[in-house]
């Protein structure tokens, strides 16, 4: 998934990323467990240099608390329709995926209390029992099967389909089971089931709404611990506790949540300085100074499947050719553009996907071939070469960014700089939002551009999840036609092949290749950030965030 | 005025509707970017895109749309949104009363504000000093700026009033708007200001004002019957104006105040090319604009005998 393709991406590219820590310090302004009883300003730099992948535990239920959207109003909670922060945000506090995204990126039961493989192509999920809708009606295996279906159904217009992609068939196949036959293994799709594409509604609410499903008028019906009390357009969103929520770790502790939609940062950042507003993921990276220093709460830093990277997308001129992108990924010096650009809240990255996707169970392998890129590499004198060897090297190069967007400019102007340095002429290119998002997948809004500021990121810590928009050739983000016969295979193997280990093999194999053809140049892997007033905690920090019921963990701080 | 002039001022307006929708229409359809993309989310392949833009109806040809569009209207139906699939009515519904609200609220702060402290101007020397020196800041404040310091210092720091929101009810909206009111108001306030301070200056040395001293008329009397009366041709027509141009500038404050209004959904609408609601705004905005201009003319024939005179 692209960031930089998505609507909340006019608003704050680096939503969740950039950090500006004075002096450098490695997010100062990540707290930690405890540190929100101590009072006044210095409970934030108390601990610092922390990232954590959840605030510390709620203590007590509250009756209402209001939270912000800064990537502005969904246009849907229809979960087959739902590809942003917003919307996910929203969907993933009301709906039940089958399977749980915890806050430190592991997948744990959810809907589905167990699965197992009956062979390579065949996967059975048992359901819950006892589980009831909003509504009171018993959730069922065919609810399940009906809900799963509307994401390879064209009516539906799914937005996630690709998941789907393998799959032959779901049937409900007993009242609390549910049978995925795949055309061919895939190994990436029960990891979905943890996100958003794993989302279950009621079957007859669904056939009764039709396509206002998800819409203010229509609704939704769902099992999660938030119901959706009211959705006045342009005004909020109003979610209430679910009494009977089965999952008591989730068991929501604040009955009312009244959500904004507020995406100007400077009010943003006035609200929860103010108080008005208690809490919001993915804070303008440029009020982090601000909101680290507040009195009224803290400002976290969570790991995050963010990566920011500069996409070719052109097979002709300077950055057509592999020397002049290895010679400009070589001037990147990319722990200054950490302390600069994102002030110490992100990681330097040298692949195409971040460490934090890497499989717990064969990392060894992934830490092995990462040592050996030589993608991350800093250094100019070898860049200058490897320009001076290219003859129409000194022909301008466009790189287009997001208009008014002062992160993303901060990061691209640091490229010109190293660009100029080792005699690349790099033109920035501001984009219009609507614009900018078309370039990531219009091919003619492409016209004219030589490489895009991307924002990417991964929904499970798979590398796959994201592998399989940038190949075989023709795949979403394969802007240049990029075909390699040997990464084209062993990556269709690793879709296939459920062994962590033998898949880290088959992933790192390609990613040697497609890395030394510098078909992408990375750069970061940048933090989530999270603002908590004083009064609450609990809520998930790390980018899991997304697809964990987040919202249901907050209590309050006392 | 007779029905003639009445029965011109209809088709003009009609006129004018027509042609700002077609402009409007087709600048929006001009400009670049697909908003099929903005459905499909992050996993937008282009079979997705194209079969979201079929089911949108994105991808016929202007005047079909145009058309369709336009019959819509005539039939009293503002078509719907393709982002949020809702009736383009219902989703304005909500938010035309908090920009009125906060358009009549910066309107009376100017004409009520920017009158007196120009009279106040014109007639106290001393304090004329501090006010010109005032309203001159006032004059070169953007209305943006005025919403940060304002949010800073009265919403923040001193917690008088909400940083952000319409509120709602009378009194919740009082409260909640009266910072966006005055960041709206600032500019137009201090120009009325100084405009009222000129006109009231002028007929203060006009010859008639000179014979009713010379008369020995009081000169509360002389202010309130021979000055101001005169001074309010100039000083309405240009308020009346300025109330127009507050339509504008309100799409800057409500955005800087996080008000869900007209303008707010206007600029969010006109990015994601959400044609059927930019149309639906930019219409009432247009009709409002000629609204008021009509009632400022019809303001200026009842202070002016000799315009009356003429239109008879």
């Amino acid at each position: 998934m692209s960031r930089s393709g998505l609507r909340s991406l006019r608003w704050a590219a680096c939503a969740g990323a950039a950090v500006l820590v004075t002096g450098g310090l490695l997010a100062a302004c990540g707290g930690s467990s405890g540190s929100s009883n101590s009072s006044g300003g210095n409970q934030n730099t108390g601990s610092s240099g922390r990232i954590v992948d959840t605030t510390p535990p709620a203590k007590g239920s509250l009756s209402s608390i209001t939270w912000d959207l800064p990537s502005g109003e969904p246009t849907t909670l229809d979960y087959v329709k739902s590809a942003d922060y917003s919307p996910d945000l929203m969907v993933s506090n009301m709906c039940d995926y089958l399977l749980r995204l915890t806050p430190s990126f592991g997948i744990q039961p959810g809907l589905a209390t167990s699965y197992h493989y009956t062979n390579p192509t065949t996967l059975v999920f048992d359901i819950r029992k006892g589980v009831k809708f909003w509504d009171g009606h018993t959730l069922t295996a065919t609810d399940v099967a009906y809900s799963m279906l509307r994401n390879m159904n064209p009516k539906d217009a799914p937005v996630n389909g690709a998941y789907y992609s393998l799959v032959k068939s779901i049937t409900a196949t007993g009242p609390y089971t549910v049978t995925v036959s795949f055309k061919s293994p895939d190994e990436l799709f029960v990891k979905e089931m943890s996100t958003i594409a794993g989302a279950v509604a009621e079957k007859s609410y669904l056939e009764k709404k039709g396509s206002s499903f998800g819409t203010a008028s229509g609704g939704v019906m769902c099992t999660g611990p938030y119901e959706l009390k009211q959705w006045s357009p342009g005004n909020q969103i109003v979610l209430q506790a679910n009494p009977n929520y089965w999952d008591p770790a989730y068991k929501p502790k604040i009955k009312t949540i009244t959500v904004k939609f507020i995406v100007d940062a400077s009010t943003l950042t006035s609200a929860l300085l103010s108080g008005q507003i208690d809490g919001a993921y993915g804070v303008p990276s440029t009020s982090y100074s601000e909101l680290k220093t507040a009195s009224a709460g803290t400002l976290y830093f969570g790991p995050s499947l963010v990566i920011t990277e500069l996409a070719p997308t052109t097979t002709s001129g300077p950055i057509g050719n592999i020397k002049i992108r290895e010679a400009l990924s070589m001037a990147l010096d990319r722990a200054a553009i950490v302390k600069v650009v994102y002030d110490g809240a992100a990681t330097p990255n040298a692949a195409l996907t971040p460490a934090t996707a890497w499989d717990p169970a064969a990392k060894s392998v992934y830490e092995a071939a990462y040592a050996k890129l030589t993608s991350g590499k800093y250094n100019l004198a070898e860049a200058k070469k490897l320009v001076a060897s290219v003859p129409n090297h000194s022909q301008p190069i466009t790189l287009a960014l997001l208009a008014g967007d002062q992160a993303e400019l901060a990061l691209a102007t640091a490229v010109q700089q190293a660009a100029s340095s080792i005699g690349l002429n790099i033109k920035l290119d501001e984009m219009q939002p609507l614009a900018f998002s078309n370039a990531f997948f219009v091919p003619s809004y492409r016209k004219g551009i030589d490489m895009l500021v991307d924002e990417g990121y991964l929904d499970v810590p798979d590398p796959l999840d994201y592998l399989g928009l940038w190949f075989p050739k023709g795949a979403i983000f394969d802007y240049t036609n990029y075909n390699n016969a040997t990464v084209n295979t062993d990556l269709a193997r690793a879709i296939g092949t459920y062994n962590p280990a033998q898949r880290a093999s088959l992933i790192t194999a390609a990613q040697a290749i497609y890395m030394n053809d510098y078909i992408v140049i990375p750069v970061v892997n940048p933090y989530e950030a999270l603002f908590l007033n004083h009064s609450i905690t609990g809520a998930t920090a790390s980018f899991a965030y997304i697809y964990e019921p987040s919202l249901a963990m907050l209590g309050s701080a006392k | 005025m007779t029905l003639g002039l009445v029965g011109n001022r209809l088709v003009s307006f009609a006129v004018t509707l027509f042609v700002a929708s077609v402009v409007i229409y087709g600048a929006l359809y001009l400009a670049p970017g697909d908003p099929a993309t903005l459905l499909a989310g992050g996993h937008a392949t282009p079979s997705v895109i194209a079969s979201i833009a079929r089911q949108e109806h994105l991808n016929q040809p202007f005047v079909v749309r145009y058309w369709d569009w336009l019959a819509g209207v005539l039939h009293g139906n503002l078509g719907e949104s393709f982002l949020y699939k809702q009736p383009v009515a219902s989703l304005i519904g909500g938010r035309v009363l908090n920009t009125v609200f906060l358009v009549v609220y910066a309107s009376i702060l100017i004409i009520v504000g920017g009158v007196a402290l120009g009279l106040l101007a014109a007639l106290r020397r001393r304090t004329g000093v501090v006010i010109t020196v005032g309203t001159s800041i006032g004059l070169a404040t953007p209305s943006f700026v005025a919403a940060i310091i304002l949010i800073t210092i009265f919403a923040v720091n001193l917690k008088w009033f909400p940083v952000f929101g319409a509120g709602t009810g009378f009194a919740g909206r009082l409260s909640h708007l009266t910072l966006p009111a005055i960041a709206l108001a600032l500019s137009w306030l201090a120009y009325t200001a100084q405009l009222t301070r000129a006109a009231v200056h002028e007929e203060l040395g006009k010859e008639h004002v000179e014979t009713a001293h010379s008369r020995g008329i009081k000169q509360r009397r002389v202010v309130s019957r021979h000055v101001v009366r005169n001074a309010m041709i100039p000083i309405t027509t240009v308020s009346g104006l300025t109330v127009a141009g507050l339509i504008a500038g309100d799409v800057v404050v409500e955005q800087a105040f996080g008000i869900n209004g007209l303008g707010s959904f206007l600029v969010q609408s006109a990015l994601d090319k959400d044609f059927a609601s930019v149309q639906a705004v930019a219409l009432i905005l247009v009709t409002a604009f000629v609204v008021i201009n009509v009632i400022v003319d019809l303001w200026s024939l009842v202070l002016d005998p000799r315009l009356r005179a003429r239109a008879a």
